[in-house]
């Protein structure tokens, strides 16, 4: 890809050196941490980038843009890139899809939407500042386009779901932009509508570009932020996702590939609809395949609230154990008991919170699955109890 | 059972309940306040420690020179200690877990001793914290090697545990590594050498790991950098015996202040019944009854890892070190409140007391026995 970048032969070096001193009993992140006393964004195994400039979106969202260090391996358009910040004394970790800035080696933009309640995402909006160093970690995820490039792509984005859009889009422009491509774009309001103004003009000049901005509140309920008032959503449609929108906007849409990232309703009907084509039309098979979907946002398990399950989690020879409801992810429900679990991204990427399921059911919530405890690796922080369950820590 | 009942502290058990109450609501309202001031201390420690070791290898690479040798030999010994204390046993504890930040993980953080961290987290998290001064459980009371109260028959060894004092104190390092393979047990029968295998090979590859890297490793660096003004040989050496040195310097300290913490002349020991059914209160009255403070100022407190504070580090071993501090006169008060001695003195004093100890159990007899802690209205008829 176009986009990603080669490591430089002396950052090559230092990791190698980094290798060779790990058996001398000289960690990885001492290594680090020495020479991050030179400058943070030196660092081969726990990199950094720094803050070089920020722009505010809409009122619940801003841009900055970050510039990682030499060992830092690029990114393809649509993968998304951990962020850890330390609040408080204590380091959170989020996933966000950045979008490479031309220009400059290693530089990338992140689009923050503030979440109600979020930790993270409020005080990146508030507290970030010019000059800062945040922690970071080499690109990852399968939502990437397809190599070769196809004729034609259809992205569906529902509110801050468009960043790995946008950057999918950026890079169609700026090398290929004999692509064909559609964004469906659900946002509850144009002030809502991250990117905007940017999308009106990459609508403008470039040709192959059919953008249809919807606005509605059907997939975005109202979330307690206070910002859906009666009046906006009064005046906001209730425009859903369906077939029928798919085949008025690209006909042909069971036969190109599609993206959807957004809230999970919007992910929920998308699932359905591809589904429901794959199945009832028997000679294009493969059809559901050709649907790529990225979840951006915790998980929220919908199991029954008043279930009360006993989780007992072994780590070494020591055991802990609480109760978790059914309506809440394991990791949330051990930190309301008070326990201190090893953990990462909080949304099933990382797998820092990695246990093994002896004994019990969860549900999966990235994937709706029921999973029966045979010695499965599962993630706490996206799944939820069915039963009692036994874990075995892993990490 | 030749144990001696004592009545020390709460004389009732709803004063025991009480005395209870009072410690947790300590701990409670600190845990509460936990984050960044603390997340900045520990990471201000790792910086020095870091800054420490490169400055202290760097003055060693001037060879012989002895302003600049023994400067650098003094520095890394400092970023030893640190890394150990400060830096070390408060992080494998999990007192910082809640930073969720791989550096400053309980069970991922490893240091720079032979002493490899699984070895030491159950040694010392689980089977000293838990079991602290009773006989026949904590094995740290002793090392399986030393005779510090009559609760241990005398032999003729002990006459010469003065000897062995030493010899642990110099190669510290070494028997805290193989400490938790109980080799002792080997050597008398109890325990198969097929057992401990699996953790002997664990201890073997760690103590490969710190030879290839201070013994090895840094005197070829030296080598290379004196091979470039025809010193090569010198220089290596000089290296060498500057690593063995600042070895040696952490080793006698880290012995001096974890002998001051539990072999003081006034700590109590405990029999194993008299931790049957123990609740928390009993608890927290034994880690008091068992440890002892050295006094002192701020340096102390950061090159002893705060282990200055051992009865709070006790009583809360997974609240970060650096809030001990503030702990202590609270801890203190409660403790004067109901007539339990609060053991602490300055380091002369306290090490003093250790080598008294030390001297008087390596002949038969001595006065101090394991005690069994009563609170008159559980057990009156033993009263």
């Amino acid at each position: 890809m176009a986009a990603s970048s080669t490591v430089p032969l002396p950052t090559m070096a230092a990791a190698r050196l980094s290798g060779w001193l790990s058996h001398l009993g000289i960690s990885p992140l001492a290594f680090d941490d020495t020479l991050s006393l030179i400058n943070p964004l030196l660092t081969v195994h726990r990199l950094h980038a720094r803050i070089v400039a920020r722009q505010v979106e809409t009122g619940t969202a801003t841009t900055l843009v970050l510039q990682a260090g030499p060992a830092f391996k690029g990114l393809k358009p649509g993968q998304f890139v951990m962020i850890g910040v330390t609040i408080n004394g204590v380091r959170h970790r989020r996933a966000y899809s950045p979008r490479t800035v031309e220009g400059h080696a290693n530089r990338f933009a992140i689009t923050v939407q503030r979440q109600p309640g979020g930790l993270v995402s409020n005080h990146l909006n508030e507290h970030a500042r010019v000059g800062q160093f945040i922690e970071i970690e080499q690109a990852g995820g399968e939502f990437t386009l397809p190599s070769p490039l196809p004729a034609e792509v259809l992205l569906i984005a529902g509110g801050s779901g468009i960043t790995p859009s946008m950057a999918m889009l950026e890079h169609l422009q700026r090398h290929f932009s004999k692509t064909k491509a559609t964004l469906i774009y659900f946002a509850r309001s144009r002030d809502d509508r991250i990117f905007a103004k940017a999308l009106d003009k990459l609508a403008a000049t470039w040709s192959g570009f059919q953008y249809v901005a919807i606005d509605s509140v059907a997939n975005t309920p109202n979330d307690g932020s206070g910002r859906t008032s009666a009046t906006t959503q009064a005046a906001a449609s209730q425009q859903v996702l369906d077939a029928e929108l798919l085949d008025r906007v690209v006909p042909n849409w069971t036969k190109i590939p599609a993206y959807c990232c957004g809230p999970a309703p919007l992910m929920d009907a998308a699932r359905a609809i591809w589904h429901q084509a794959g199945s009832t039309n028997w000679k294009n098979t493969g059809i559901a395949a050709r649907l790529h979907l990225e979840a951006f946002a915790p998980a929220k398990p919908s199991g029954d609230p008043h279930a009360r399950h006993e989780v007992r989690i072994v780590r070494d020879a020591e055991t802990k154990s609480f109760q978790a409801a059914g309506d809440q992810t394991l990791l949330i429900a051990g930190e309301t008991a008070g326990l201190s679990i090893k953990h990462g991204c909080r949304q099933g990427i990382c797998h820092e919170c990695t246990c093994r399921l002896n004994h019990g059911s969860v549900r999966d919530l990235t994937s709706g699955e029921r999973i029966d405890g045979e010695g499965q690796p599962i993630r706490l922080c996206v799944s939820s109890a069915m039963s009692d369950l036994d874990l075995e820590s892993l990490n | 059972m030749n144990t001696k009942t004592m009545q020390i502290g709460p004389k009732t058990f709803e004063e025991l309940q009480a005395f209870e109450k009072e410690l947790d609501a300590i701990g409670a309202a600190e845990r509460q306040t936990l984050g960044e001031r603390d997340a900045r201390y520990i990471k201000g420690i790792l910086r020095a420690v870091r800054i420490l070791e490169i400055a202290g290898r760097g003055l060693m690479m001037f060879g012989w020179f002895p302003p600049t040798w023994l400067l650098g030999t003094f520095l890394l010994g400092m970023a030893k200690i640190i890394d150990n204390m400060e830096l070390g046993h408060n992080v494998m504890h999990g007192q910082f877990n809640f930073m969720n930040d791989p550096r400053f993980h309980g069970d991922t953080f490893e240091w720079d001793n032979t002493c490899p961290k699984e070895e030491w987290r159950h040694s010392h998290n689980f089977v000293h914290h838990t079991y602290t001064n009773v006989i026949g459980k904590d094995r740290d009371f002793g090392y399986g090697l030393l005779r510090l109260s009559s609760d241990l028959r005398w032999s003729l060894l002990h006459p010469f545990q003065l000897l062995l004092t030493a010899l642990l104190a110099l190669f510290f390092e070494w028997f805290v590594a193989i400490h938790d393979m109980q080799m002792d047990k080997v050597v008398i029968g109890r325990k198969k050498w097929s057992d401990v295998r699996p953790q002997w090979l664990l201890v073997r590859a760690k103590i490969w790991k710190v030879i290839c890297r201070d013994y090895i490793g840094w005197p070829l660096v030296g080598m290379a950098v004196g091979a470039l003004f025809g010193h090569a040989a010198d220089t290596g050496l000089a290296v060498l015996m500057g690593h063995v040195v600042s070895n040696l310097i952490r080793n006698v300290w880290a012995w001096a202040i974890i002998f001051c913490g539990h072999f003081t002349e006034d700590i109590y020991t405990f029999s194993r019944e008299s931790i049957e059914g123990e609740t928390k209160g009993q608890w927290y009255l034994r880690q008091i009854l068992g440890s002892s403070n050295i006094s002192g100022g701020k340096l102390l407190h950061l090159m002893s890892g705060n282990l200055s504070h051992q009865v709070e580090h006790h009583l809360y071993p997974d609240i970060p070190a650096n809030r001990y501090i503030e702990m202590a006169p609270k801890v203190r008060a409660v403790c004067a409140k109901y007539g339990i001695p609060y053991n602490t003195g300055n380091f002369a004093w306290q090490l003093g007391t250790v080598f008294k100890r030390i001297a008087r159990y390596s002949l038969p007899g001595g006065p101090q026995k394991a005690v069994h802690i009563e609170v008159a209205s559980i057990l009156p008829e033993r009263a």
